[in-house]
């Protein structure tokens, strides 16, 4: 695996909290999932991968360039594509000036280039019928699709993506995975979630955060498999059970230390990710 | 279809030796007969069409620059940066208006009474200064964020912004003030306006341009409003040993910034 990107024990703190203590990880090319609760530190290590934000300590390295370097992090950022947890957007352009408009901050000279670059992304997120509509015109899927569109300007080789398929609907979201996969292709794609179905559609690797520290890094197979013999079914809530709920059919799906004697099913990523968490919160109690 | 395009026509249309008429008429022809678009098809030249393609398509789709795009660009700037200024909170029309209106408002009452022409003077260097707070910021701008993250030269972008809605703002309030008839109070209020926004400029250095903005005319409100709680003369803010000291901190600023090393690199150009 070539490494995109390399992180040291970085560290950041907002007043009285530590948003992020002492992370450190690796990712190479390919959609790695960034998963965790609210206030994990997840939209603070992308603002620091995206370079919106130094942290205070550790060492970041991304393509080969370190960010801390002024120089280093204008080369970086060219070859850099951020969709932020909630994009702004100059409401009154149209979604071709909008993205021209990045296209312009993002360097991409020569007018007839830079309207080929724009009308290819376009095209790319499936926006081309409505690129004369103005911004505030459209939905909020579409609108998410134009900050994807001007994340891919200049063909990046690194993708930082926040919370891309937050507050969208279902049919949205499996249009924002298709893309999210076909941009996954020959670069590296870092993207926070709380969706668990993303992370097991799309992911390659996935990182759970907790409290600004990594509490897994691994495959979604791998995350799963934390729960492995730790799920069974049974009639009622078990009280051994750390987490439990009833699902559709009437039966309560029980996740902890199973019980002599139970059936066990066969885990999913979500099952995983609740027992690490759950695993975390007993212990911290 | 009483005829059909000869090789040697067919040849001739392409290489653009045929007139306009004859032209029009092969095209209109080979709309609804497939043996001569069959005919014409492989000695089309595919670069060409493919050219004038890329032509059409950039005519349909680019964007139509705005009124205040048109305007920067007929004064010389490029159309790169005045799309990049277009975007400027602070130049939008509504900001405008709402610039014109109050200071056309404070325009009337500085001709109506000596307390009027005392409100021009204190809302005057103001106007420029809000503008800049609305130029470029956090708090201001929708793509502060993902700009960040952007090779564009962040102080490039600060500072084209601040020029023109300075301009802007200037000429609005300098163009109303010519309607007062005390002289003095028509130009009074620009020293102490060019020392604020040069301090705030100065200031965005460290912080943000648009805390810097409010923190300096905020400092300025205090000022006016304890000398006018005091009983003493606000008027006397404006007297002359005030405008050499206002000239002295405008000066300063203007330097220290354009002799900063961080700012000549920071305000590249693009390559």
């Amino acid at each position: 695996m070539t490494t995109a990107v390399s992180v040291e024990n970085i560290r950041k703190r907002f007043a009285r909290t530590q948003a992020l203590d002492g992370v450190t990880l690796r990712l190479g090319d390919g959609v790695t999932g960034l998963l965790g609760p609210n206030g994990a530190g997840k939209t603070t290590m992308l603002r620091i991968l995206a370079t919106v934000l130094a942290p205070d300590d550790g060492r970041v390295r991304m393509l080969g360039l370190d960010p801390a370097d002024p120089r280093e992090r204008t080369e970086l950022r060219r070859q850099l594509g951020y969709l932020p947890q909630d994009p702004g957007f100059q409401r009154g352009f149209s979604v071709f000036a909008f993205v021209d408009y990045m296209a312009i901050l993002k360097e991409i000279t020569g007018t007839r280039r830079r309207h080929e670059e724009v009308r290819r992304v376009i095209e790319a997120v499936d926006l081309t019928s409505v690129s004369g509509k103005r911004v505030r015109a459209l939905s909020g899927g579409m609108r998410r699709r134009v900050a994807l569109a001007a994340a891919l300007l200049g063909d990046p080789a690194l993708l930082v993506l926040d919370e891309p398929t937050a507050g969208l609907d279902p049919e949205q979201r499996l249009r924002f995975r298709e893309l999210v996969s076909q941009a996954g292709e020959g670069r590296a794609v870092l993207l926070s979630t709380h969706q668990t179905e993303d992370v097991a559609a799309l992911c390659r690797d996935v990182v759970v955060l907790n409290e600004g520290r990594v509490l897994f890094q691994g495959t979604p197979t791998q995350l799963a498999e934390h729960a492995q013999g730790r799920v069974w079914f049974a009639g009622e809530r078990d009280p051994r059970a750390q987490i439990a709920w009833r699902t559709g059919e009437g039966l309560h799906r029980n996740l902890g230390a199973a019980p002599d004697g139970v059936e066990t099913v066969a885990p999913t990523l979500e099952d995983g990710y609740l027992l690490l968490l759950g695993t975390r919160i007993e212990e911290a109690a | 279809m009483s005829w059909h395009i000869s090789e040697r026509l067919a040849v001739a249309y392409v290489d653009g030796a045929v007139d306009g008429a004859r032209a029009a008429s092969i095209e209109a022809h080979v709309l609804n007969c497939a043996a001569c678009r069959g005919l014409l098809a492989p000695a089309a030249p595919t670069d060409r069409l493919a050219a004038i393609w890329a032509e059409v398509e950039e005519e349909v789709d680019a964007p139509r620059p705005t009124w205040i795009e048109r305007l920067l660009c007929r004064c010389g700037m490029s159309a790169e940066d005045a799309r990049l200024l277009a975007a400027a909170p602070s130049l939008q029309l509504s900001w405008l208006a709402s610039l014109v209106a109050v200071l056309a408002f404070a325009v009337a009452a500085a001709q109506s009474s000596e307390r009027g022409a005392l409100a021009f003077l204190v809302l005057a260097p103001l106007a420029p200064v809000v503008a800049v707070a609305g130029a470029y910021g956090r708090g201001v701008d929708p793509t502060y964020e993902v700009t960040r993250s952007t090779p564009y030269p962040a102080y490039r972008l600060l500072i084209l912004r601040v020029t023109a809605v300075v301009v802007v703002a200037l000429l609005v309030t300098s163009v109303l003030a010519l309607l007062i008839t005390d002289s003095w109070v028509a130009v009074a209020w620009l020293l102490p306006c060019l020392a604020m926004v040069s301090l705030a400029l100065f200031l965005s250095r460290w912080i943000d341009l648009t805390v810097a903005a409010v923190g300096v005319g905020s400092v300025y409100v205090v000022v006016v409003g304890a000398t006018f709680a005091t009983d003493a003369q606000v008027r006397d803010l404006y007297q002359p040993t005030m405008q050499l000291l206002a000239a002295a901190v405008a000066t300063a600023c203007t330097l220290l910034i354009v002799a900063s090393p961080h700012n000549r690199t920071a305000f590249r150009r693009i390559p």
